[in-house]
């Protein structure tokens, strides 16, 4: 059960990261004023998921040390990693996918640690 | 990278490390969600004030997230916040009342967190000829942007 909030707070805070980008890359691309920024798509899906993040993200929080907890988040490292890769074609080299697989085994040795 | 984009990502992770274990402290202080309704009002109000300040701090970082996203490539900056696990870890294990502890086992993990962070972040090493990177172009235009 926890395990599968932690998932679901990954899932929801990445998401909420790129469509933060989006909305972002957007307001740079066509400058506008701040009536039709509010009214972005992009601004208000990034807002709606990062705040049912934030209320799961709390649930987590009564059950797991926050420190290990949080560690456990940087799996969206790799989930926006990849999007800024597929996505977005930001390159990123091999030096770059060392330091996730770094970064994805700290979590995997902060979660299996007691 | 941006300087101003550097400002705004370190402000971020200083704002979101703070509200984690504020929202942990407030948390812990509370009955479970799992036994609602019945411990409905059966709390205090400094544990909801402090996860309420943590939310706001939480927010906060959000905001200093999207000045860091206009000047910097996502995943550079994205590297950047993931300083935070670091800075959340030694303070869950330090500050009392979050309920963290030190172990052999945890540093190891943290260290090889922020080992991938300082890999990802560390300056390419310039090349005679080489052709730049286009994360480096993207940089460099969002710089040439905000002058």
């Amino acid at each position: 059960m926890t395990a599968l909030l932690v998932a679901a707070v990954c899932l929801l805070t990445s998401f909420g990261q790129v469509a933060q980008k989006q909305a972002v890359s957007a307001w740079r691309a066509r400058p506008a004023g701040l009536g039709v920024k509010l009214r972005s798509v992009w601004l208000w899906s990034a807002l709606l998921s990062m705040g049912l993040g934030l209320l799961l993200w709390l649930a987590v929080l009564q059950r797991l040390d926050v420190g290990v907890a949080y560690a456990m988040l940087s799996l969206n490292f790799v989930l926006v990693t990849i999007v800024a890769r597929y996505v977005f074609a930001e390159t990123a080299d091999r030096r770059h996918w060392v330091g996730v697989a770094l970064i994805v085994a700290g979590a995997v040795v902060l979660g299996l640690s007691p | 990278m941006s300087a101003r984009g550097l400002a705004y990502a370190l402000t971020s992770v200083a704002l979101v490390s703070a509200a984690q274990l504020a929202m942990r402290w407030g948390m812990k202080s509370l009955p479970g969600v799992d036994t609602l309704p019945a411990s409905a009002g059966d709390f205090g109000l400094l544990p909801v004030a402090i996860v309420m300040l943590g939310i706001i701090g939480y927010v906060a970082s959000l905001a200093c997230w999207l000045g860091a996203l206009a000047h910097l490539p996502l995943h550079r900056a994205y590297s950047l916040l993931s300083l935070s696990y670091a800075l959340v870890y030694v303070g869950a294990a330090s500050l009392p009342g979050l309920g963290g502890s030190f172990s052999t086992g945890k540093s190891f993990g943290v260290l090889l967190v922020v080992s991938g962070v300082m890999l990802i972040n560390a300056r390419r090493p310039a090349v005679p000829g080489a052709r730049p990177s286009r994360s480096s172009e993207s940089a460099a235009s969002a710089d040439a942007g905000s002058a």
